[in-house]
């Protein structure tokens, strides 16, 4: 159900009422960032895990044709985020940020002194240092928004299942100018200054997440001041190594990250 | 749950290699070492500059050299490098050790560094008459060459490859918790685990070796039953060292190692494996990462950089696509910074 968008129709903000009854006043809120350039469906077990664990959880969504400049797109999201994130707070306590990918770092972006933790699963902290990622970078991208779902190969790849990995994640348009802000993010790294991220983050990596690569994510999240790193994977017991869009749905991935969450907030076990 | 692989060695037998034939032109050299120790050396002669070739823990040469289209010396050899395959003490053809090969603890990694490593080294510019060597180490045989370059010095090498070597040991996951507990304990209450015979049955520890698909069964089987070799007390106890005190350091924890690799200054390449269980690309890339060289590159050989499959463990020596995808890499890398 969309309760509605905010005053620019930036975001489209949407809380999805389930077993417990729809949004609660009293239990702290939770701004899910979906992905630009995926569908909101692949996010929906992470918001009932999230409901599930208390949470009075929304999603964020940027429409395609939001309006972001071309210059300083990510931080602009960001301030959008951080809005989204104030108007759905409904007592003293800020809520908290979750996102999965690009969307992770775009939260991280979000969170200094708007939110009370952050969740990131498969953050982009740093270039990928990947060959296909490099090769996207060098894609043309023109105006309005890039259709993620068209088919594009790469080595004999789907460029998409590659990245992703399976289950695959519903995909749809990007906006060109995140699209544009993401090929930067591959050569340059996402503009993301640790030291200001003070909350506590909690940072899953897939062992074969090849969007954000382990190798490109635990060092800079070990600059982070509060943050907890963990390998899902076979190294944990896992039964396998999960992708990135693996992290969205894997149950291991969803326990912990709830258990943490309740946790860092002091809410107690449920 | 898995049992790890280093506890489930513990219940086996010990085999020598098994026999390989050469082409006649290869040649094999024991090499003593300051401390009384002897190493092996065999050699694939070529007019080029020289190229030492060294292995891992509970392995030995034959990982860079088991069986035409899976040996990474002839390989290079082809393509005009002297390669030299080394045993380190303890290992494949090296069967001398100072005290007695099953003195408990009788030596450890720093051993290796400090001690084998220069051995080969001189041993190998002695006999080519080549001022510097490039060193080629899988897992702890890059671990060993690191050791070696830190601290006594990299001015005879020209160039320095690690392959699948971790240099990070802090918060460790939970598979390397068990399997410190495993070494500390085969450290703390053994000589030698000895892992030949279960390495060579198909098991899920292998899967924990090498990515399933990479080589067929009757090759897995062939490759561990020939390069597979005992563990040493030593060995564990510094690995275990080095786990619990989260730090790439000398058995006694006096030396950090990761910290000394800031004046290792040779042109380095570090390959990780994106299904490596035992070395995972982070851990991998810290050694890359401490390396003080200029000149250094780090690939993880993984779909997402346009290799056919994602490596595990021991897939970089002896796994099908090994010669396809691995040899010319560290072979142009090689080429790109030979001495003229």
């Amino acid at each position: 159900m969309v309760m509605g968008l905010l005053p620019l129709v930036l975001l489209t903000l949407s809380a999805t009422a389930g077993a417990a009854g729809g949004p609660c006043a009293r239990r702290p809120a939770a701004l899910v960032v979906v992905t630009p350039g995926m569908g909101r469906s692949a996010f929906d077990p992470l918001v009932e895990a999230l409901r599930s664990a208390g949470f009075d959880a929304w999603t964020a969504e940027f429409p395609p044709g939001a309006p972001l400049p071309e210059e300083g797109a990510d931080h602009e999201a960001g301030a959008w985020i951080r809005a989204a994130l104030g108007a759905i707070r409904r007592d003293d306590r800020r809520g908290i940020l979750v996102g999965h990918g690009p969307g992770a770092t775009l939260a991280l972006l979000a969170a200094p002194g708007a939110a009370e933790a952050v969740v990131a699963l498969g953050p982009l902290l740093g270039p990928p240092d990947t060959e296909v990622a490099r090769y996207l970078a060098t894609l043309p991208v023109g105006a309005g928004s890039v259709d993620l779902a068209a088919p594009l190969a790469w080595h004999g790849h789907d460029v998409a299942s590659l990245l992703l990995g399976e289950p695959m994640p519903p995909l749809g348009p990007l906006s060109a100018p995140l699209a544009r802000t993401w090929q930067r993010w591959i050569l340059e790294g996402p503009p993301l200054d640790p030291a200001a991220v003070t909350c506590p983050v909690w940072i899953a990596a897939g062992a074969r997440d090849r969007l954000a690569p382990v190798e490109t994510v635990r060092g800079p999240a070990g600059r982070l001041p509060d943050a907890t790193f963990v390998r899902f994977g076979r190294l944990r017991f896992d039964r396998r190594d999960p992708g990135s869009g693996a992290l969205l749905r894997e149950r291991a991935v969803l326990r912990v990250m709830t258990r943490w969450l309740r946790r860092t907030l002091g809410l107690g076990a449920l | 749950m898995r049992v790890p692989a280093l506890l489930l060695a513990l219940a086996v037998g010990c085999t020598r290699p098994a026999p390989h034939v050469e082409e006649p032109t290869t040649q094999d050299m024991d090499v003593p070492t300051s401390d009384g120790a002897v190493i092996h050396l065999h050699r694939h002669p070529a007019p080029g500059p020289p190229v030492v070739l060294v292995h891992g823990i509970s392995s030995n040469h034959r990982f860079w050299d088991l069986e035409p289209g899976r040996s990474l010396a002839s390989y290079l050899a082809a393509h005009g490098f002297d390669a030299w395959c080394l045993d380190l003490r303890g290992h494949g053809e090296a069967r001398e050790a100072p005290g007695g090969r099953w003195l408990h603890r009788a030596w450890d990694i720093d051993d290796y560094g400090l001690r084998d490593a220069p051995a080969a080294i001189g041993a190998i510019r002695a006999a080519t008459g080549a001022p510097r060597v490039a060193w080629v180490g899988h897992s702890m045989g890059g671990l060993v060459g690191a050791i070696y370059a830190s601290q006594l010095g990299d001015d005879a090498l020209w160039a320095f490859v690690a392959v699948g070597s971790p240099a990070d040991f802090t918060d460790p996951d939970p598979m390397l918790r068990i399997t410190r507990a495993g070494l500390s304990l085969g450290g703390l209450l053994l000589p030698v685990i000895l892992t030949p015979s279960i390495a060579g049955a198909k098991t899920r520890v292998d899967s924990y070796f090498s990515e399933s698909g990479n080589m067929s069964p009757g090759t897995r089987r062939r490759a561990m039953r020939t390069i597979a070799s005992p563990m040493w007390s030593g060995e564990m106890s510094q690995f275990a060292h080095m786990m619990r005190a989260q730090a790439f350091a000398s058995s006694g924890g006096e030396v950090d190692y990761r910290a000394a690799l800031a004046r290792v200054r040779v042109p380095a390449l570090v390959l990780a494996g994106r299904a490596d269980q035992v070395a995972p690309p982070d851990r991998v890339r810290a050694l890359h990462d401490a390396l003080g060289s200029p000149d250094r590159r780090f690939v993880v050989a993984g779909l997402e950089n346009g290799f056919s499959t994602d490596y595990g463990h021991i897939d970089f020596g002896i796994s099908d696509r090994a010669e396809a995808e691995i040899f010319p890499l560290v072979g142009e890398f090689l080429e790109a910074h030979a001495p003229r």
